[in-house]
């Protein structure tokens, strides 16, 4: 894989400075669009969460201590994609061998059953969208069990940046219009996050002090006080009792196995269901039986091609048998295994794109698995990436669904609930049994995927992005672009994407060239076209170790991301 | 002689304060409100008339019926293809709406107040399409200022002989319209 600076990484670091401004640096750190570093580095969303994780680095904390800086900070400065209300998954690989998941997911409150959906009726936003958030205890859970710092020392930047304030970059512009009609209906949150009732203009100033304060709890009591004590009543009263304290007591977060395979002689960590690293994995075990390079580029119509069915292919099979691992059995083993894979890789036809149907894993498991599941198209949700200067590295996905998710806003306390609940389907009496009906503590299906990729032992590339149902295909582009077209890390988060569905429509972001865009309708795609570095295709925030052991991070340009890295390791305090 | 003068200077001032006087205090309330494109700037454009006293009505989809009891009309350009595909329309049921709004406002003698608030961001060929519709009905015309900077609006405003205001920022169009409906 060749690596290079990119090009307009100094006006992006302009950028970036501008952006900074507003908050003072605590400890000393690089930050860009893309950094290079040897003592660990971050790629998130937001440039100002990339330097909060850099910053703990710096202090001398690890990779877990680093992560859960960012994804508070992100609450602050990306409210619409992240919050302590939300959820998310988180990939964890140490140095010393062990790789583990922490499931953060949001879960139904207690009150709920398979009724409920259709008794509330239909609601975009509001009460009866919201879920019991997971994001203060799985962070909560990382830290107590991998992390070296305490809540309040990596909650310290996230502070900062509530209590100082950030400007609005064109991304949350741009986000904010685009849901300003149903923002402005919740006045708290429209209090909190537009500029006097109005969208705001880039380089607005948003400060936080009721989220500040809400962190600050937290720092001191740990996780209780946003499940049992005022934090929780807060949320009871906010959601009218539709997400109450008991619901909010019951909620755990779960350390659960990796899914692990490997790809092309890499090693393959990823999230495991409800979400989506095992999709991931089984999409890269049949593109193996394809020699991708031979085709010589990414945007060829070949590659385009097979790996739009391979994912076609595994969407059928996650479809059918991913689900929530808390009350149903995934056929885990069967999916990834290389022999089903094979099975599945000869189902592609070179000449003509085709619908797939899910296939039979259970030659391979004696599993049990189910049925069928819609899920939306947002680009909401966001992806970081930490690696530290030891070798640990975390991948974390996390999100409040749609993109300023429930529109409700806890007060006093600065954040807004997810809006997860409305994709639990109405009861249907004529299919009694769907895997995904609404149930207590239940999580909905999505398609996140953290991915962590390693090579002999050492981390090699940390990956994921959001984008709702494109991040699986958002991820896998990604890691063929790395490993099999050796592109930079720049060339690979630039390359255009594409997403397949199995109606044969295949959306590609601009810059296909017309003469694949031609032969992709000549296999039978039901092309569409979008400009260049469209967000509906995902926020590639990531890193990459080079052979030389150099760590490069890059954030996406599809949502003015960054990347940060620590100037120097503070040392420890001397102690007699 | 100085006396001569000063009345002449003093007459000229009224002169040119009565000429402007009546651009920016001369329109009534309530006045409709609607969209030319449905972009967000129709609804910023209700919060900022609120917040300047300005009764209204608003109605992003507004027909000539809407007019009634309307003393003026707003009208606020900003073409969103999201905007449009949320309302269920295209471009050109879009352009046919305004015009035929327009072309009723004219005949009722109810003056129009061209705006767009959203700047830079909401130019585009869509949009500058219909600002030039809205624009050859406005008597008045609100325009952030980073949204003609290559003085679109100001050669518009001159062709049509409207009036025109700069503002800095959105914010800004609520005390336009606080001067413009006289409040």
């Amino acid at each position: 894989m060749k690596l290079r600076r990119p090009l307009h990484s100094f006006a992006a670091s302009l950028v970036v400075a501008l952006l900074l401004s507003v908050s003072a640096l605590a400890a000393q750190v690089e930050t860009g669009l893309s950094v290079k570093s040897q003592l660990g580095v971050v790629a998130a969303a937001h440039p100002l969460a990339a330097q909060a994780g850099a910053e703990i680095l710096a202090k001398g904390g690890n990779a877990v201590d680093a992560a859960i800086a960012v994804s508070y900070a992100l609450a602050v400065v990306e409210p619409y994609a992240s919050s302590l209300g939300g959820e998310g998954y988180m990939v964890i690989s140490l140095a010393d061998g062990t790789d583990v998941a922490i499931d953060f997911r949001s879960r139904a409150p207690l009150h709920v059953n398979v009724h409920t959906p259709g008794e509330i009726g239909t609601h975009q936003y509001g009460i009866y969208t919201t879920m019991v958030p997971g994001l203060v205890k799985g962070t909560e859970l990382a830290l107590k069990k991998y992390g070296t710092m305490t809540l309040a020392e990596v909650l310290e930047p996230a502070i900062r940046l509530a209590e100082e304030g950030f400007a609005v970059h064109e991304t949350y512009a741009s986000v904010a219009g685009d849901a300003y009609s149903t923002l402005i209906q919740y006045p708290y949150a429209a209090s909190i996050w537009l500029d006097n009732g109005l969208i705001p203009e880039v380089g607005t100033i948003i400060r936080n002090p009721d989220m500040a304060r809400a962190l600050r709890l937290i720092a001191e009591h740990g996780s209780d006080v946003f499940y049992k004590g005022e934090i929780a009543e807060a949320i009871e009263r906010a959601t009218n009792g539709w997400i109450d304290r008991a619901s909010l007591a019951a909620y755990q977060a779960y350390e659960r196995p990796v899914v692990r395979g490997t790809y092309r002689g890499y090693e393959v960590i990823g999230a495991p269901p409800i979400v989506s690293g095992l999709r991931v994995q089984e999409t890269l075990n049949i593109l193996e039986h394809f020699d991708l390079k031979s085709y010589g580029s990414v945007t060829a119509p070949e590659v385009v091609h097979i790996v739009s069915e391979a994912l076609k292919l595994s969407g059928a099979d996650w479809n059918a048998y991913s689900w929530d691992p808390n009350y149903y059995r995934i056929p885990v083993e069967a999916l990834l295994s290389k022999q089903y894979a094979a099975e599945r890789a000869k189902l592609i036809d070179l000449n003509r794109a085709q619908a797939f149907e899910a296939g039979d894993p259970f030659t391979y498991s004696a599993e049990v698995g189910w049925m069928l599941y819609d899920t939306n198209e947002s680009a909401s949700t966001t992806h970081f990436s930490v690696l530290d200067k030891d070798g640990n590295a975390v991948a974390v996905t996390q999100t409040i669904s749609s993109f300023w998710g429930s529109r409700i806003a806890v007060e006093p306390y600065g954040f807004l609930m997810s809006d997860h609940f409305k994709q639990f389907p109405k009861f249907d009496p004529a299919d009694p049994f769907r895997p995904d009906y609404a149930a207590p503590l239940k999580s909905t299906k999505t398609n996140l995927s953290p991915t962590i990729i390693k090579k002999d032992g050492k981390v090699r590339l940390i990956a994921g992005s959001p984008g709702g149902v494109r991040i699986p295909a958002t991820t896998v582009q990604f890691i063929v672009s790395m490993i099999d077209f050796e592109m930079t890390l720049e060339e690979a988060v630039l390359a255009p994407k594409f997403y397949p569905d199995n109606d044969l429509s295949l959306d590609l972001e601009g810059g296909f060239p017309e003469e694949t865009i031609a032969a992709l309708k000549a296999l039978g795609h039901k092309v569409t076209t979008r400009p260049p570095l469209q967000r509906v295709f995902g926020a590639l925030n990531v890193v990459w170790v080079d052979e030389d052991g150099n760590m490069w991070g890059h954030g996406s340009v599809r949502r003015q991301g960054g990347a940060a890295a620590p100037l120097a390791i503070e040392e420890p305090a001397a102690v007699y | 002689m100085r006396k001569a003068a000063s009345v002449v200077l003093l007459v000229a001032l009224l002169a040119g304060a009565l000429s402007a006087a009546p651009a920016f205090a001369a329109v009534e309330a309530p006045a409709l409100i609607t969209s030319a494109g449905q972009s967000p700037g129709a609804l910023m454009v209700r919060v900022l008339a609120d917040q300047a006293g300005v009764a209204n009505t608003y109605d992003t989809l507004a027909t000539a019926d809407a007019l009634a009891g309307a003393k003026s009309l707003i009208v606020v350009i900003g073409a969103s293809q999201k905007g449009l595909g949320a309302a269920g329309i295209d471009v050109n049921q879009e352009y046919t709406r305004v015009e035929s709004l327009l072309a009723q406002a004219k005949a009722q003698g109810i003056p129009v107040i061209a705006m767009h608030v959203e700047g830079a961001p909401r130019r585009g060929a869509t949009s500058d399409d219909l600002s030039r519709l809205v624009m050859r009905y406005a008597q008045y015309v609100i325009v952030r200022a980073d949204g003609n900077e290559d003085g679109f609006f100001t050669q518009l405003a001159q062709q049509y002989g409207a009036t025109l205001r700069l503002i800095d920022k959105t914010a800004d169009a609520a005390a336009a319209l606080r001067d413009l409906y006289g409040n």
